[in-house]
């Protein structure tokens, strides 16, 4: 089943700000392009009067003086639609959205419970008529084909004998092909998709890419289609059903602890150990809250997961609405893999090891993947560019050396810093300097070591910088640089600090 | 009277004590002391670096560094670096490309940046209790009423059931008293003399002062990082007198802080 949005940007905005809905006024949203501001969405009475996205807004304006025009927030449209699209489960588990506006759902097998395919859409259509969007549904055999016919507007079930027939006189824009590729294949005269039936598929693939009949073959079920799942569920698992809801968040605690005791059995007794682990709260009235954890390494430890875990709900305790309670609990494990059996205890080493990952994971889980990182070296000899900072979780890059001839400072501002800087000579190291209003005199300095910009970026290239390690009269030392060399590159270079040695 | 019998009581009662305090904490995990230069090295035990206002605040991350480099070594174990929550004076991030000139391998080396005073103080408290980490080094410049007595013996204990070295960067003029172990004071010292270069500054160089030692023993020095051994050595000074400690006067801190 394919359920398209068409005016999703317009129609959320409406139902969050019920006043834009109230005038009958058209809508338009516009985004940002190149300095200048283009429609991005539009409602059907903006529609109807001949604007089009990408139009210039000004010229919107222009044609409708009564136009109210709204930044576009895409961020903000994707995650209400996951949020939308994730109630489709009361259908089916299998759901996904690729593109925002478009979702599939995968009710195979799942039509029985409510009577028939036709009974799924109608239900469907109804309450979202209800919600206030404009949807087009359509179900058939494949996604491709339901996606087709939902676009084309032909709603209602299309059973899968006669999807070919169907799909004939559609226009070919419905394939998901790109906007580019439909151009073309209109000039051709392709215009409906029965035309590609039987063409060549050789001289096709060669004119249009191999998008083309991968969509063809995809809707007409000779391919299969492999959606990504907007919630996949895990293959190792455990759960806890409750006969009596349970409302407190120290009772979840409680059952997480316990399912990280039974799925950690499961994956040790398999060889394996989880990258992800998601816990699912189902509530009693159909909605669901969910908590990951991500680890640096495997594991399988329940005691580790169960820690993570109780780290992480108890951060979100006021987030986590228990409403009526709380009847199913289920703990996953994803991106699971095998991990060697560990005696953790027979080898310090790999219990040192195995701590420190434990470490980390406690760590990035509370405060977040991008405080606790690590140092890696990069290869540029741009000062600012030799390192960066990088998720301790994330997997290691190639190593890079570093020159251990180079004499570099133990700390660096991320921003350099520019400073009043007194030269005896023009192109010497500094007597003095001043840095957030305080003056150094300075004793010692050592350079220029000079340092250009990459070769590579022949446009805007940076001034090249002469680089000097200075000391004040205390013995603070610094290393501060000079941007552009006199005369060739700059009228007055500037003075910089960069960082500070030991 | 006979003051015998009460001796073994007595011995008795301060093994219990003893046992009580330690919660039998394994202290050989920790590994044996050892001297770098004149500084003792304690292993399991809070140190506390107290630095003069936050101009000599990389100064004294060139000496942590030095310190948990060597304990790195020693211990194979990763160095934490804890870094100062936000609304300080920012004095930058440590440099992957500079830790090696005090003998850091980059890649031992997790940096945490805590956003508050209280996640960096339970960070600091995590990695002090994780038995994979060798040294912790955390900067806290600012003085903050989370960090008192209770949370520096909080973190004494957490160091010794792991073996870890937790280093404490604070300032000479937050006056909360500390469960640390020992206690530095430090202050950047004119470097000493290159001797391919006579303006050029040469091996970087501390003014050090020994305030509190549980082992006993106090005094003051000039220590000096050697770049090409890398060893910290006592510096021998001649020629120039180094500016006494005192001249560099609280005002100063609080003038910018």
């Amino acid at each position: 089943m394919a359920v398209l949005f068409p005016k999703w940007p317009t129609d959320r905005l409406k139902k969050s700000q019920p006043s834009l809905d109230q005038g009958g006024a058209p809508l338009a949203l516009y985004e940002r392009a190149q300095s200048a501001l283009r429609l991005y969405a539009l409602d059907a009475a903006a529609e109807s009067l001949g604007l089009f996205p990408g139009q210039a807004l000004a010229d919107a304006r222009a044609i409708c003086p009564h136009l109210v025009a709204v930044e576009a927030r895409p961020l903000e449209d994707a995650k209400a639609f996951q949020k939308l699209c994730a109630r489709f489960m009361r259908y089916s588990p299998a759901v996904s959205v690729q593109r925002t506006g478009e979702a599939f759902v995968d009710v195979t097998g799942c039509e029985r419970l409510f009577g028939g395919e036709a009974a799924i859409l109608a239900d469907l259509a109804r309450r979202l008529e209800a919600a206030g969007f404009s949807a087009k549904i359509a179900v058939a055999g494949t996604p491709g084909a339901a996606f087709a016919f939902a676009a084309a507007g032909v709603g209602g079930v299309i059973a899968a004998p006669e999807t070919k027939a169907a799909l004939a006189p559609l226009p070919i824009d419905v394939l998901r092909i790109d906007a580019a590729v439909a151009e073309r294949l209109r000039r051709m005269g392709l215009k409906r998709v029965g035309q590609l039936y039987d063409m060549p598929r050789a001289p096709l693939t060669a004119r249009f890419g191999k998008e083309l009949l991968m969509r063809l073959d995809q809707a007409l079920a000779r391919e299969t289609e492999a959606l990504p799942l907007l919630f996949p569920a895990p293959h190792d698992y455990a759960e806890m059903r409750f006969a009596e809801p349970i409302s407190s968040i120290d009772a979840a605690m409680e059952s997480a602890r316990k399912l990280a005791g039974d799925l950690g059995e499961t994956l040790l007794k398999a060889g394996k150990g989880g990258r992800r682990f998601e816990l699912t709260l189902f509530r009693v009235d159909n909605q669901m809250a969910r908590v990951s954890v991500r680890t640096s390494a495997a594991t399988n430890s329940p005691a580790h997961i169960a820690r993570l875990f109780d780290m992480r709900l108890d951060g979100l305790r006021s987030d986590i609405d228990a409403g009526f309670g709380f009847e199913l609990v289920r703990l996953g494990a994803f991106e699971t893999e095998k991990t060697p059996a560990l005696q953790h205890e027979a080898f310090d080493r790999a219990a040192a090891d195995a701590a420190l990952s434990e470490l980390k994971d406690r760590l990035s889980n509370r405060l977040g993947a991008r405080r606790v990182c690590r140092l890696d070296l990069k290869d540029s000899h741009l000062p600012e560019h030799a390192d960066a900072l990088v998720p301790a979780t994330a997997p290691p890059a190639a190593a890079v050396d570093a020159d251990p001839g180079l004499r570099r400072p133990v700390k660096i501002l991320s921003h350099p810093e520019e400073i009043e800087a007194l030269a005896q000579i023009p192109d010497g190291p500094p007597a003095r300097f001043s840095w957030r209003r305080v003056s150094y005199r300075l004793v010692r300095a050592s350079g220029p070591e000079r340092i250009a910009d990459e070769w590579r970026r022949q446009e805007n290239a940076k001034p090249t910088r002469d680089y000097y390690r200075v000391e004040d009269e205390e013995g603070r030392r610094y290393w501060i640089y000079r941007e552009g060399l006199y005369e060739r590159e700059a009228g007055t270079p500037r003075w910089f600090l960069h960082g500070f040695f030991a | 009277m006979s003051a015998l019998p009460v001796r073994p009581k007595l011995d008795a009662l301060r093994r219990r004590i003893e046992t009580l305090e330690r919660k039998g904490a394994p202290a050989a995990r920790a590994g044996s002391a050892f001297a770098l230069g004149p500084l003792t090295v304690a292993p399991g035990a809070l140190h506390e670096i107290r630095v003069f206002g936050w101009r000599d605040a990389p100064a004294a991350s060139g000496l942590a560094l030095a310190i948990s480099g060597k304990i790195a070594a020693r211990t194979r174990k990763p160095v934490v670096f804890i870094r100062e929550p936000r609304g300080y004076i920012s004095i930058g991030r440590a440099y992957a490309c500079g830790l090696s000139s005090f003998g850091v391998d980059p890649a031992d080396i997790i940096v945490v940046s805590p956003e508050s005073a209280k996640e960096a103080l339970w960070a600091t408290e995590e990695a002090a209790g994780a038995s994979g980490v060798g040294a912790v080094v955390i900067e806290f410049l600012k003085p903050h009423k989370l960090l008192d007595l209770t949370a520096t013996r909080r973190l004494q204990l957490a160091a010794e059931a792991s073996g870890t070295t937790p280093i404490f960067l604070r300032s000479a003029g937050d006056a909360t008293p500390s469960a640390a172990r020992t206690r530095w004071r430090i202050a950047a010292a004119p470097s000493a003399a290159d001797s391919y270069d006579l303006k050029a500054s040469g091996n970087p160089r501390w003014r050090v002062e020994l305030e509190k030692c549980r082992a006993g023993g106090r005094g003051a020095w000039v220590l000096e990082w050697d770049y090409e051994t890398g060893e910290l050595r006592e510096a021998a000074v001649h020629g120039r007198a180094l500016p006494e400690m005192a001249d560099r006067s609280f005002e100063e801190i609080a003038a910018v802080a």
